[in-house]
């Protein structure tokens, strides 16, 4: 399932993707309960218009989903009263999700990169640089512009499979890690190259800093994260061309050695890594004003695309 | 004015310390006389309450003013209330660090040569990271932990490209933090700053009326009763309105904002170490004026 947020008029809602249609989660939902077809919906499921309230609902707003899924497809060929759905095209889609609890990054987890910082390669996940970002001040999602501080002028990207949580826990074994997995997501972790990687905390936290998006695609159709193929291009010239499979540490590593000190919840965000980055170039190349940057995982539909301005501009 | 959340049968509210009772602001606020009372009732958090800037602190100060005169304000004993952070839900939470601390812990390696030691670094906890006086701090199965004291500045006005020379104004006020990370250098978890349970803050926020600009406070950590640091708010590394202004740059500082100012012992000193955390200790952190929080240290896991 395709999850998404999304802007019609003065309403964000929950929606879902089906044959390049959004189809309203809530309002959808909302109809099916009154309608012949809705026997199995439950009244009492409840389907929230915000992601992380959603994905905190658990299995029942899931179900819930899913049954809106399931018949959207026959509603919107024979019964369209019955749905309520608007082309891709004529609705602003948002950040998947705005208001996660955390977000987490790995450094240094394809051996590209690590080499690329001056670092290494890490051999045990402690060694990898972690880092967080600022939820209030850093998601932006598809097509919002990426606006480049007045103090940076070393922009560069971080094309990166973005996990993100469904079911709370803490000492997760390794085995179950990926029953903790709610879905996936594309994001782009924009770096300010100027400060060294001892001030990590001022190259990653600035305004608008992630991009992510378009889709939160739920865990069922990604059943390998480690086989993904990772795109990322500036003005058409591609830069990152690699497998999620080069990771060093998987994202079940990743979810089991986090909540060894963290419990993790619904709607925390992972960020997995980056298989190169701007600087890699010879000579490095940065974003500048006017550039549009895009990212595409496979599997996860959609494009993360976002253009270049100055702050100020 | 010293602000607090408590909780008391089950529900949050906000109030303020008044002649050592806790002043409930809302219930007090019905029982204002008609000529006192202001617009609207105070918002029942610490974040909107400081959202609502000037005229909700004018409100408070109108409540606390009659709260000492008065026998019809509603109050209680500290004891029979629990205190909680003073704030449940910043949208940030930035840990202000030393450069030599930060390369070590977070990458493993030394800080290059290059490193421009003036300007700050940092890390952040999350909100949820947050706990109030006597909330217990669980030490992880698998690592050792330690404390360190800091003084934490709460965001009062908010603020983006802020001037050095305006920065207090940003500031609604103060209180102690007791910072938690993971212990040891090798094999050190990266994510250090941010375990559960890894800020207690409080007991309650001095507003800034209250208090020198810069602030000159003594501070002390205890453990288990035994003092082992004393240090002062005049040895921070970096002064609050560089670091304000600073993070102003990058990012838009909100009312609610908490930014602790970095580990208050002195460089070099063999007390500058932080403090190791184990299960049954008890952590107390004092800061002239704004007074003290204290957490037991339990086994997790």
């Amino acid at each position: 399932m395709k999850l998404l947020t999304f802007e019609k008029g003065d309403k964000v809602r929950l929606g879902i993707l089906v044959d390049e249609r959004v189809v309203d989660l809530n309002a959808s939902y909302a109809k099916l309960l009154l309608s012949p077809q809705g026997g199995e919906a439950e009244g009492i499921a409840d389907l929230p218009s915000d992601m992380r309230a959603f994905l905190e609902a658990g299995d029942s707003a899931m179900a819930a989903a899913r049954l809106v899924e399931e018949w959207a497809p026959h509603f919107l060929k024979y019964h369209s009263q019955d749905v309520v759905s608007h082309p891709l095209e004529e609705v602003r889609v948002r950040a998947p999700i705005q208001n996660p609890r955390k977000m987490i990054f790995i450094g240094r987890n394809y051996t590209v990169h690590a080499r690329d910082v001056g670092l290494g390669v890490p051999q045990e996940l402690c060694q990898a640089c972690g880092f967080t970002k600022f939820p209030d001040t850093c998601i932006i999602g598809p097509e919002d512009p990426i606006v480049r501080p007045k103090l940076v002028k070393l922009l560069d990207w971080e094309g990166e499979l973005a996990v993100v949580i469904g079911r709370e826990g803490k000492y997760i074994p390794l085995e179950s890690a990926l029953d903790h997995v709610a879905g996936y997501m594309q994001a782009n972790d924009l770096t300010a190259r100027e400060f060294p990687i001892e001030q990590l905390f001022l190259q990653k936290n600035w305004a608008g800093s992630l991009p992510i998006g378009p889709y939160l695609v739920t865990a069922d159709e990604v059943p390998d994260p480690q086989n993904l193929q990772l795109c990322l291009d500036v003005n058409d010239r591609v830069f990152q061309d690699a497998s999620t499979g080069d990771m060093t540490f998987g994202v079940a590593h990743i979810i089991h050695y986090i909540s060894q000190t963290i419990t993790l919840k619904p709607g925390d965000v992972i960020c997995t890594g980056t298989p190169g980055s701007g600087m890699s170039a010879n000579p490095p190349v940065f974003l500048q004003p006017g550039d549009r940057v895009t990212l595409v995982i496979e599997g996860l539909g959609g494009k993360l695309s976002n253009p270049v301005v100055d702050e100020g501009s | 004015m010293k602000l607090l959340t408590f909780s008391r049968e089950g529900k949050l509210g906000l109030g303020i310390l008044v002649a050592g009772r806790v002043v409930d602001l809302s219930a007090s606020h019905a029982r204002l006389p008609s000529d006192l009372k202001p617009h609207a009732p105070p918002p029942s958090d610490m974040r909107s309450f400081l959202e609502a800037g000037d005229e909700a602190m004018a409100a408070a100060g109108r409540i606390e003013e009659w709260a000492r005169n008065s026998e019809d304000a509603v109050s209680y004993e500290p004891e029979d209330v629990k205190i909680e952070a003073p704030i449940r839900n910043p949208r940030k939470v930035i840990c202000i660090g030393r450069l030599e601390e930060m390369a070590c812990l977070s990458c493993g390696i030394e800080p290059s040569p290059l490193c421009d030691l003036s300007l700050l670094t940092g890390f952040s906890k999350f909100p949820e990271c947050l706990i109030g006086y006597g909330d217990p701090i669980p030490r992880p199965r698998d690592w050792g932990i330690e404390a360190e004291g800091e003084l934490a500045l709460v965001i009062g006005r908010q603020g983006r490209h802020i001037a050095q020379e305006m920065a207090f104004d940003h500031v609604a006020g103060y209180a102690p933090m007791i910072d938690v990370s993971t212990r040891g250098h090798e094999g050190h978890p990266f994510l250090h700053k941010c375990l559960d349970a890894s800020g207690a803050l409080g007991p309650y926020i001095v507003t800034a009326d209250e208090i020198d600009n810069p602030p000159t406070l003594n501070v002390t950590m205890s453990l288990n009763g035994d003092v082992c640091q004393r240090s002062s708010t005049r040895d921070l590394d970096f002064e609050i309105p560089h670091i304000v202004s600073s993070l102003s740059h990058f990012m838009t500082l909100l009312p609610g904002d908490i930014i602790a100012c970095g580990m208050l012992a002195g460089r070099g000193s063999s007390s500058s170490s932080p403090i190791e955390l184990r299960p049954g200790d008890s952590v107390t952190l004092e800061i002239e004026g704004l007074g003290k929080i204290s957490n037991p240290v339990v086994a997790d896991g």
